[in-house]
């Protein structure tokens, strides 16, 4: 069968939600939606398939990082990249993020840059399978 | 019924072809990309799996980097249910395999995998296996198998 990804999308803005969604769907991937942090961490502890993440740093209820950590405790494995608007983010935010083992960060804007939605296929696939292949060689060349 | 829309079955073997390029991986590569359902795995393919990694991890032949690696990579093509989109769906070991696999007269594991193939009877899956001799057992007892290395 052929592998589509799964992404979450945690945005309280319902444009960037739509915006978001309608273009990640484009690329190819089943894309859930979440309002608040509260949802999305809800959509993680039930769907342990979602591959990747997408989530933005403010939201009421329950800001991202939170959102992020409370799913790692709830054993959810996906991929993690924190959004924000250019002018949001501060110096401690960063470092919590990667306290909370967030693997990347992008701006908004960054949508439509073809390096964004590479790293989220990335992200999502894991190391390549030639990649596997070389580890695997130790065991079955 | 269309091959391809069949449920199969891959040992531990057929599952290492599909992550490591050897004699047989294009073909499984092509079945997990064309079959419609998800290949099944049971939880003894991925025991097995897990076994042969970490004996070479204590033997110093793997890096725990590549150890992780590799355990991610599974963790991200695996899922645990008939509706995952993912290529594989990890089913648990069936209530009466193991009382099954001692009616067949092949090294244990073999056995196992050949009872929970027979006591996956809902999903009634072909067998993949590249080894002689559990072909040998499936021709025997009219279980459906593919031998990747064949064509």
């Amino acid at each position: 069968m052929e592998r589509k990804y799964k992404l979450l999308i945690a945005d309280d803005d319902q444009s960037i939600l739509s915006e978001y969604g309608n273009y990640f769907e484009k690329q190819g991937f089943i894309v859930e939606l979440a309002q608040d942090g509260i949802e999305g961490l809800e959509k993680l502890r039930h769907d342990k398939e979602i591959d990747v993440a997408l989530v933005d740093l403010k939201m009421p209820k329950m800001d991202g990082i939170e959102m992020i950590k409370e799913a790692h405790k709830a054993g959810n494995n996906a991929e993690m990249i924190i959004l924000s608007h250019d002018t949001e983010s501060e110096k401690v935010d960063a470092i919590a993020a990667i306290k909370v083992g967030v693997k990347d960060w992008f701006e908004k804007s960054d949508l439509y840059k073809p390096k964004f939605v590479v790293r989220v296929k990335e992200l999502a696939e894991g190391i390549p399978l030639e990649e596997v292949s070389r580890i695997l060689s130790v065991i079955r060349d | 019924m269309n091959k391809l829309e069949q449920n199969h079955y891959f040992d531990t073997n057929a599952l290492f072809k599909y992550y490591h390029d050897e004699k047989g991986s294009l073909n499984i590569r092509r079945l997990v990309s064309k079959a419609s359902p998800p290949i099944i795995v049971s939880s003894l393919t991925m025991l097995e799996c897990f076994g042969v990694v970490m004996e070479h991890y204590r033997k110093g032949k793997l890096k725990k980097k590549q150890v992780n690696d590799l355990y991610q990579r599974l963790d991200k093509d695996i899922g645990e249910n008939k509706e995952t989109n993912r290529p594989f769906q990890l089913v648990p070991i069936p209530d009466g395999a193991f009382q099954l696999a001692k009616n067949f007269r092949v090294e244990s594991a073999d056995a196992l995998h050949l009872a929970i193939v027979k006591k996956l009877s809902l999903y009634q899956p072909i067998m993949v296996t590249s080894d002689k001799s559990l072909q040998k057992v499936c021709e025997s007892i009219q279980m459906s198998f593919y031998d990747p290395e064949m064509e």
